[in-house]
Formats: structure tokens, sequence, C-alpha cells
């Protein structure tokens, strides 16, 4: 069942150029690489979320350094991806690594409020760094080559990669959600003290959990600068990782198309009622709150049976 | 909208400790004392320090950066405040 919803989700995914192309309407490739660059990010807040319970308000700090990373590369010239792959990776998983490691002494709102300083100081120092464009932001002119003649400038290509790592992540996501270490984390996510009874090394797994979510939002991070061609500080803002936090909420923690749903449906009806409307967030809260009220588990929650686990 | 004094009041609730009437104070006036003395005292010190334009650069930067360095520390040596609420 799961799988069949999965392979014409993906298939649907991969007509969207054709469609729109057929539609004539090829602008809307951006908004399309957008969304699922975003539900990239948004996914690997729910794995910290939803599969961790670990509310992190500075996520948004790792998809600023992802995007960093690969706007100074292309900054200064470099186009080969292993590279721009590398560099992010290493940056964000190597500051997740430290952020993740004095953070993960604390819980709940205190870790909240940790991980918001990390994030704050690093937006601090971008907003500095007058080299790479400061608080203007850092443009790029060039992309990601992937190989020969093909970088990330045509759209879709910028959208097949792009999907190609969403695809991947939601399926490590699910494979990891059924594994020994999947379950273990969940368990430490309902109940911490009894998972430590229990002899799993709860430090060490949600420092592992904290770093691959720091990564993968690099990722999109990197992506999205590529998309763009442009990084700001306001990137690692704290109200970025409140939207991604947002998705994650609207679209279901902890489901393991949580953060798919939240991304696409809230960045839809952004794109919607702005075209309509000038006071969109007005209109998006009411929407977020009845959300929070009546669909308790998210929009992933309704397409489930009650008492079914996620 | 007022986002600035929201987070800041966070900063000084959390140093303080939540639920602590006590640590609200004393972490409001920590949280003041280094907001204000990193803006004014900074710059002055890295110029001693750095080369001019280093100094005009860096000086706005960490004075910002202060507080979140300050609510960062109180949480590594105490993860639950200054004054945690017993039973909290």
């Amino acid at each position: 069942m799961t799988r069949a919803v999965a392979v014409v989700a993906l298939a649907a995914a991969i007509a969207v150029p054709w469609v729109l192309q057929a539609l004539g309407a090829d602008y809307y490739l951006g908004i399309a690489s957008r969304i699922v660059i975003f539900s990239i990010a948004a996914t690997s807040l729910n794995l910290l979320l939803g599969y961790a319970g670990m509310v992190s308000l500075g996520h948004a700090a790792f998809v600023g350094l992802g995007a960093y990373a690969s706007g100074v590369l292309l900054a200064e010239g470099v186009q080969a991806w292993p590279v721009h792959l590398l560099a992010t990776v290493l940056t964000a998983g190597i500051a997740a690594a430290v952020i993740g490691a004095i953070s993960l002494r604390t819980r709940g709102v205190y870790f909240i409020m940790i991980t918001l300083a990390f994030a704050q100081m690093l937006f601090y120092l971008a907003n500095s760094i007058k080299g790479y464009g400061g608080d203007e932001g850092l443009t790029v002119r060039t992309r990601i080559r992937i190989g020969g003649d093909v970088d990330l400038r045509d759209p879709r290509v910028l959208y097949f990669v792009a999907l190609a790592v969403l695809g991947l992540s939601l399926w490590l996501l699910a494979r990891f959600g059924q594994s020994r270490f999947g379950r273990g984390v969940q368990a430490l996510r309902d109940d911490e003290v009894r998972a430590e009874a229990l002899g799993l090394p709860v430090f060490a797994c949600k420092l592992v959990i904290f770093i691959v979510a720091g990564v993968l939002a690099g990722i999109a991070g990197a992506l999205s600068v590529n998309l763009q061609g442009y990084v700001s500080p306001n990137a690692l803002h704290w109200t970025q990782s409140g939207t991604l936090l947002v998705m994650v909420i609207l679209g279901g923690a902890g489901s393991l198309w949580g953060g798919v749903a939240g991304a696409a449906v809230l960045l839809l009806l952004q794109e919607i009622v702005a075209a309509h409307t000038e006071y969109w967030a007005f209109w998006i809260g009411w929407f977020l709150l009845a959300v929070v009220l009546f669909a308790r588990r998210g929009l992933a929650g309704l397409f489930q049976r009650r008492g079914v686990s996620p | 909208m007022g986002e600035n004094i929201l987070i800041l009041a966070f900063v000084v609730v959390v140093i303080g400790g939540i639920g602590s009437i006590r640590g609200a104070l004393i972490g409001s006036l920590l949280v003041g004392a280094v907001d204000t003395l990193g803006r004014t005292l900074l710059q002055h010190g890295l110029r001693e320090a750095l080369p001019a334009q280093w100094a005009s650069a860096a000086g706005p930067a960490l004075a910002s950066i202060a507080v979140y360095v300050l609510m960062a520390g109180v949480l590594v040596w105490r993860p639950q405040g200054l004054f945690p609420v017993r039973g909290g």
C-alpha cells in the first residue's frame, strides 16, 4: 500500500517538467524545485523532531551553512560537484557535531534555546563576512557542474538532482524507521529514561541523528543556492528555522511524508494566497491554527488510520 | 513585531532557569549588562588588538553574538539554568 503510494508520487514528480512544458508554464518549474528543496530540509528536521524528539530552533543554520559552503566555492570558481558535496557535508557535519555535542547536554526548552543560540551566532557571523557579501548576501553567477557541459543552471537538471536527493533520503528514512537503530531512536523519543535503562547509548544515538539531519539540511542549502544563485544571512535566521518547524508540524512530525507534505502545502499556499492578497500571512495563520487544532498529527496523519503507529 | 524583545526575553528566562523569578531578575541584569557593555567596549578593545578595518567589521558582529555566547555558556555549565526550579 505505502509502496504503491510512493511509486505514484515518484512518477508524478518525475512527470512535472513535461506537464509544465505542455501547459506552457515553465516558470513554475522553479517553484517545483523550491518545493523539492524545502522538502529535503523539512524531511531532515522531521528526522530530528519527529523520529528522535529533538525540537531544534536552529536547523536553518545548517541549511545556511550548506548554502554558504557551495556559494563560496562557486564564487571562487570551483564547479566540480564532488568538491561541493564534500565541502557541504563536511561544513554542515562538523558544525552539527560540535553544536550537537554541546547542546545535547540540555533537554526540552533549554535544547530549543541553545540550538537557537548557536544559529544566531552563525547568523551574525555570516552578516560580518564582508568578503562574501556580508549582510547584502552573496550572488553567484556559475552553478555546480555535474559532468561535461551539464550544470545546474538548466532548471530541469536541478529539479531532477533535487528530486533524486529527496527520493534517496525518503527511502533511507523509511528503511531507518524499520531498522533496529531506528526503533531504538523512536524508543528514546518516547521515554528517554527507559531507553537508557534498557542499555541504549542515548547520547550517541541523539548525536548521530543530529549530525545526519544537519548534513541533509546542508545539502538542501547547497541546492537552494544553485537554484536561486543567491544566498544571504537571512537563510540562517531563526525565522527560517521556524518556517521549517511549521512545515514539519503541519505535515505531520514522525510520519515519513510529513516533511514533504508540509513543505508542499505551505509553499503552494503561499504562492496562491500571495497572488491574491498582500496579507497572505494572515490567512495562512488561520489555516495553520485549524490544522494544529483539528488534525493533531498533521496532514499526513489525516491519511492514516487511527491507532496505527506512523 | 517585537521579535527582538521576544527572543531576548526567552534568553533571559532560560539563563535564569525556567520558572524561577529570581533567575529572571538576575538573568535580565546579566543579559542587559553583557549586551550593552559588548556594544560599547568590544569595539574599543578590538581596535587595540586588531587593524582598524577588521575591528570595525568584527566589533558589531561580536557584540550581537555576546548574548548568545553567554546563554550557551551558562547552559553548558548549568543545563537547567542558573537557578533551577525543583520539581519543575
